[in-house]
C-alpha cells in the first residue's frame, strides 16, 4: 500500500467488460495530464501498463466474464505515482505471473513483460478479506523512458 | 477500431485505424487470418493506429507465423509511433518485416 503521506488522486470502479478498457485509458489520461510534471511519454507508459494489467485481470482472473469489478486507485507521493488495482475474482497463482522469454516468438504472454518494462515496480499485495487480488504498480514520473 | 482493406502491389493491405485493444483485437485477428487463408500476401498498415495493446500485437504475431508456415508474404506497413513503442518493448520490431511504403513490398 502507498505510504501514509501519499495523496489520493482518484478512485473509480470499472466493470471487467473489454469495452471498459478504452474508458479506463481515457480516465487515466485525464488524471495523469493534471500532474504538471508528468510528461506525455510518461502518461503513455502508465496507460500502456495499467491497460495490460486490466487485460490480465479480465482474461486470467475473471476468465473473460464481463460482470466482474475492477477498482483502480491512484496515489501520489513525491515523484512516484502508485496504481492500485483491486479485483474480486479468485486469487491468481502469483508464481505464474512472470515475464516470458521474448526470444520465443509466439502470440500472447507479453503483458507482464510490458508492465515491468515501463513501471518501476509491480507487486501483488496481501488482499483484504473479500478481495480477490490486489496489484500495485509504481511509476517514477521523473525518470525518463530510457532510464526505466 | 476501424479496418479497411485494399489491393496494392500484389498485396492485400489491411489498414487498422484507431485503438486496437482486447475488445477489437479478435476482429483484427479474424480479418488478418481470413486474408492469409485465402492465400493472399498481406501488409498490415498501422500508420493510423493510435493505440495497440499486447492482444493486438498477438494478432500480428499469429498472422506473421501463419504466413511463414504457408509460404506467404507478411509485413507491417507505416508503423505509427504508438505501435512502434509496443513492438520495441516486446522486441518484435526485430522480428516483423517493417516497411514504410507499399512499393517496398517488392523486396520482401
Amino acid at each position: 500500500m502507498p505510504e501514509t503521506q501519499a495523496e489520493s488522486l482518484a478512485r473509480r470502479t470499472f466493470s471487467s467488460d473489454t469495452l471498459e478498457l478504452k474508458a479506463i485509458r481515457d480516465w487515466l489520461r485525464d488524471i495523469l495530464q493534471q500532474q504538471p510534471d508528468c510528461s506525455e511519454d510518461c502518461v503513455n507508459d502508465a496507460i500502456l501498463a495499467v491497460n495490460e494489467a486490466c487485460m490480465n485481470i479480465i482474461q486470467h482472473a475473471y476468465y473473460g466474464q464481463a460482470n466482474g469489478e475492477i477498482i483502480i486507485e491512484l496515489f501520489r507521493e513525491k515523484n512516484f505515482i502508485t496504481f492500485l488495482l483491486t479485483d474480486f475474482a479468485s486469487p491468481v497463482d502469483i508464481d505464474l505471473c512472470q515475464p516470458r522469454d521474448l526470444d520465443d516468438v509466439r502470440p500472447g504472454g507479453l503483458g507482464i513483460h510490458i508492465i515491468q518494462s515501463v513501471m518501476d515496480s509491480m507487486r501483488f499485495l496481501e488482499p483484504p478479506a473479500n478481495v480477490g487480488n490486489l496489484l500495485e504498480l509504481k511509476l517514477d514520473i521523473h525518470k525518463q523512458g530510457a532510464q526505466r | 477500431m476501424e479496418c479497411t482493406t485494399r489491393l496494392e502491389n500484389g498485396f492485400t493491405v489491411i489498414a487498422l485505424c484507431g485503438e486496437v485493444d482486447l475488445h477489437f483485437s479478435p476482429k483484427a485477428r479474424e480479418i488478418i487470418l481470413k486474408h492469409l487463408q485465402d492465400k493472399n500476401h498481406v501488409l498490415v498498415d498501422l500508420s493510423d493506429v493510435t493505440y495497440i495493446d499486447s492482444s493486438g500485437v498477438a494478432s500480428l504475431v499469429e498472422g506473421f507465423q501463419h504466413a511463414r508456415t504457408h509460404d506467404l508474404k507478411f509485413a507491417l506497413l507505416g508503423v505509427s509511433k504508438a505501435a512502434m513503442q509496443i513492438l520495441q518493448l516486446s522486441r518484435l520490431d526485430k522480428v516483423f518485416p517493417i516497411i514504410t511504403h507499399a512499393a517496398e513490398a517488392d523486396q520482401l
